[in-house]
């Protein structure tokens, strides 16, 4: 399995995925050896070989270094980003044995970590053969393709995002574009995570109906604390909190939340609104939460660690993933883990998922608003909803996501077995 | 010699529109009605149900009832709110219905108007009520006077039993639960507990579902259902009374018509007459035919919904019961509103539909709700706030009500006030008619 991170080294949702998944994998009897770039970090579990893509890990002779930076044609073909890459590389290759960190750009260390990935996949796998290999998202798609075009191993891939999604198709960026696109169609078989987002696989990617499986993401709900917590104001009185946490981009709809809060404040001013996470659109959110009268109601947090967040979630009465488009959205099982109603957009993939939560419509603010306010108001739907939040939650496991990505692995298998078939008759 | 009774539930109710947060308190003057209840979901439901099972299986039954003279009789179970709907709608849906009551062979029971659950509510005089204004609706547009009695959905207990034996009924119906017959059987005519003249029949919920659930279902191991097999069983079912209740939407909605549902229906009482054991008979009938066999007792609430046959689909959860107790407790405010409109709407409000809407139940459940519900792409909570967000409107409507009444008690008589706050609101309102 080839990632881009895995805990303690964790910068978004990926490295958490891989952490369970492999881990329920693991329990299914699947041996499991990890990839991922090199990091400061000790990275070890008792359920897989991690290992830290790094030159030391390399010898002269292991692999035939001297093909690739001839073969090596680049993301996508003949950009300047893509040639720039592929000299960086030559001449990073030239000096194998020699300890590098990836001091570089973030996408020639995309690049330089695909290749050297691509180079140890293929020399583990020759002294003990691989039944499938699993690349997750583009970062580590080219390795992936790379190494199956060489050795003939079935490619599964897991498309947690794409481009699009990422940036709302505002301005994608063309080259990961193609990547994607790249890796939807060498695969043997294709895991996502939601329906809608299949549905993008094949309508932007050409993926064809068979090869797509959607796999919903899980939770491990005995993480979540659930008792309550109160925030109170000055005077003792208890103060109601509504919750948006994610990244602060175009993508996650953070823009609705505030327009929605305003419309909550003009009925109730007892209502605060915590805005949970970093990214670029901070300083237009902040103005924008002052336009529109409401500062007083909005807190920006900033980053807050996964540990800040469980606490959090149980200060909270609500739970907003506005998102304008999700591919997932697993917050929102995190969320209802903790037993805090949900409401999520109607373009976010955890909607599929589950049924205890509410949905609406990203851009439509006064059905968000009136959503709140009545979680708010009624106290029976506030603890209906939690209830079976947390009951729901409790059932949506990663042992079920591994079975499931057991029987896909074994279709891929199944896949390449009768290609070889089909070639042996010509 | 086993009397078999066929008994329809023939039912709409009056859905609701979707109502914001932001609407409660922000009426302006338009209709209770045109706020709270979608009538273009309600044209659209009834001129559906209208034309693939209302009038087709009428035109069905009405033939039947022609033929075979004597030997084909059957009751119906019509909801007021039904009937209010084929009025305003497709007043040849009542015309048609009328028809079959003519013949005389057609028995109609009595329930709530408004299919509710006030038969629940802690003062029965609003249970009363409702089954008095369905009782005149049924006289007045289908010229006949009901004898026996089913209350909504088969809800039932001893003492709704004992009300329904003070309001004069010769029978009532209810579901032939398990737990309550025990090594009993469904098909005789027993005694409620506590009551001295009022019989009691039971649903035989297997021959029943039979048709209403399984007729078309092709992985069921007796499809296809055939008027000739269904009668052979009907023959060789031990008792004296075998009630077969079903939804009257099992003909034409449930099952389409390729399914050959309205031709079972057509053929089963040339079929069931063939056996010498078999007889047709309303349930009033039926009822008067046999002595009660034994009392029955049933301290808690039954019903024919869901597997656990009781009243947790209308009452399952927090939210349904927060409807539920909001609605029955706004009564006292109702009785001294005393408005015409609001009487109307908070009756309508009380059907039992709604709450249905907001079952959290279980998988299997929840798949029949939502097959039943008007809002496909809404699950309870949503339905819940909709509904929770027009009771609180309604409240407000109500209150204000009695405040201006009162405030206009208080313009009469100065100084006999009982209340600060009703009189400052008479006070504005008084400054705002000068």
């Amino acid at each position: 399995m080839l990632g881009w991170e895995f805990p303690p080294f964790v910068s978004g949702g990926l490295g958490t995925h891989c952490f369970e998944l492999t881990r329920a994998l693991s329990a299914l009897g699947v041996e499991i050896d990890f990839f991922m770039p090199k990091t400061s970090y000790e990275i070890q579990q008792p359920w897989l070989n991690v290992y830290q893509a790094d030159w030391n890990l390399l010898k002269p002779g292991d692999v035939s270094l001297d093909i690739l930076p001839m073969n090596y044609s680049g993301y996508g073909g003949a950009s300047t980003q893509s040639r720039y890459d592929a000299r960086k590389l030559a001449g990073l290759l030239q000096s194998p044995g020699q300890s590098k960190s990836y001091d570089l750009g973030f996408f020639e260390a995309v690049a330089v970590y695909n290749h050297l990935a691509a180079l140890l996949v293929e020399k583990k796998h020759r002294q003990r053969p691989y039944d499938v290999v699993h690349v997750h998202d583009w970062i580590s798609a080219r390795a992936g393709m790379d190494v199956t075009r060489r050795t003939g191993l079935p490619l599964v891939s897991t498309v947690h995002s794409t481009e699009y999604d990422r940036t709302a198709d505002l301005w994608p960026f063309g080259w990961i574009l193609g990547v994607e696109r790249e890796m939807v169609q060498n695969s043997d078989q294709v895991i996502t995570v939601s329906k809608r987002s299949a549905q993008l696989l094949q309508e932007k990617f050409g993926a064809s109906r068979g090869k797509v499986n959607v796999i919903y993401n899980a939770i491990d709900s005995s993480k979540f604390p659930k008792h309550r917590e109160f925030l109170r104001d000055s005077n003792g009185k208890k103060t109601k909190v509504v919750l948006y946490h994610g990244r602060l981009s175009v993508q996650k709809g953070v823009e609705f939340f505030l327009r929605a809060a305003q419309k909550v404040i003009s009925k109730d001013r007892n209502v605060r609104f915590l805005v949970s996470g970093k990214g670029d659109l901070l300083p237009r959110l902040v103005e924008l939460a002052f336009d529109l009268g409401i500062s007083e109601n909005v807190m920006f947090l900033g980053y807050v660690s996964d540990d800040q967040l469980k606490r959090i979630l149980c200060t909270s009465d609500v739970f907003v993933l506005p998102s304008v488009s999700e591919p997932f959205g697993i917050v929102a099982l995190e969320s209802m883990a903790s037993g805090t109603p949900t409401i999520v957009s109607k373009t976010s993939g955890v909607g599929e998922r589950v049924k205890n939560c509410l949905k609406v419509d990203f851009w439509d603010t006064d059905e968000m608003a009136s959503k709140i306010l009545s979680i708010l108001s009624y106290d029976p739907l506030y603890e209906e909803m939690r209830e079976n939040s947390i009951a729901e939650t409790a059932s949506i496991t990663w042992d079920d996501v591994a079975r499931q990505t057991v029987d896909v692995y074994q279709k891929a298998m199944q896949a390449r077995v009768a290609a070889r078939a089909a070639m042996a008759m010509f | 010699m086993a009397k078999v009774c066929l008994c329809f539930h023939v039912h709409q109710p009056v859905r609701l529109s979707r109502f914001s947060y932001f609407g409660i308190g922000s009426g302006d003057g338009a209709s209770l009605e045109s706020r709270y209840f979608d009538n273009g979901m309600n044209e659209h439901y009834f001129n559906k149900a209208a034309d693939q099972c209302y009038l087709p299986t009428n035109r069905i039954l009405q033939g039947l009832l022609d033929e075979n003279r004597g030997k084909f009789r059957f009751s119906l179970s019509i909801t007021g709110t039904l009937l209010m709907q084929a009025k305003k709608y497709r007043p040849e849906v009542v015309e048609s219905f009328r028809s079959l009551c003519s013949t005389g062979r057609v028995d109609v029971l009595d329930e709530t108007f408004y299919h509710s659950l006030s038969s629940l509510y802690a003062d029965l005089s609003e249970f009363s009520e409702q089954v008095r204004m369905h009782n005149q609706m049924v006289r007045d547009l289908l010229g006949v006077a009901p004898q026996s009695f089913r209350n909504t959905e088969a809800i039932y207990s001893d003492r709704i039993a004992q009300a329904v034996e003070g309001l004069g009924y010769k029978a009532i119906i209810t579901e032939g639960v398990e737990r309550i017959l025990g090594w009993r059987s469904p098909n005789y005519v027993y005694r409620p507990q506590g009551c001295t003249s009022l019989r009691l029949l039971m649903r035989n919920y297997k021959l029943s579902d039979d048709v209403g659930f399984r007729f078309s279902a092709k992985s069921w191991k007796e499809w296809p259902l055939t008027a000739d097999k269904y009668a052979t069983w009907l023959s060789a079912t031990p008792g004296q009374v075998i009630n077969l209740f079903m939804d009257y939407e099992t003909f034409g909605e449930h099952h389409w018509k390729d399914t050959g549902i309205l031709d079972f229906l057509a053929h089963l009482p040339e079929q069931a007459n063939r056996h010498e054991n078999l007889s047709f008979s309303t349930i009033t009938e039926a009822a008067a035919s046999f002595p009660p066999c034994d009392t029955i007792s049933v301290p808690s609430e039954i019903s024919w919904a869901d597997a656990e046959r009781n009243t947790s689909t209308w009452l399952g959860n927090r939210i349904q019961r927060a409807c539920f107790s909001e609605l029955e407790g706004l009564l006292p405010k109702l009785r001294k509103a005393n408005d015409a409109e609001l009487w109307e709407a908070y009756r309508r409000l009380q059907t039992s539909d709604h709450l249905m809407y907001l079952s959290t139940k279980g998988m299997s459940d929840r798949e029949v709700h939502n097959y039943f519900s008007p809002y496909k792409d809404s699950g309870p909570y949503d339905n819940f706030i909709s509904f929770m967000n027009i009771i609180t409107d309604f409240k407000s409507q109500v209150e204000g009500k009695i405040a201006r009444a009162q405030g206009a008690a208080q313009c009469e008589s100065p100084g006999n006030g009982d209340n600060a706050a009703t009189a400052r609101v008479g006070q504005e309102l008084t400054r705002g008619t000068n």
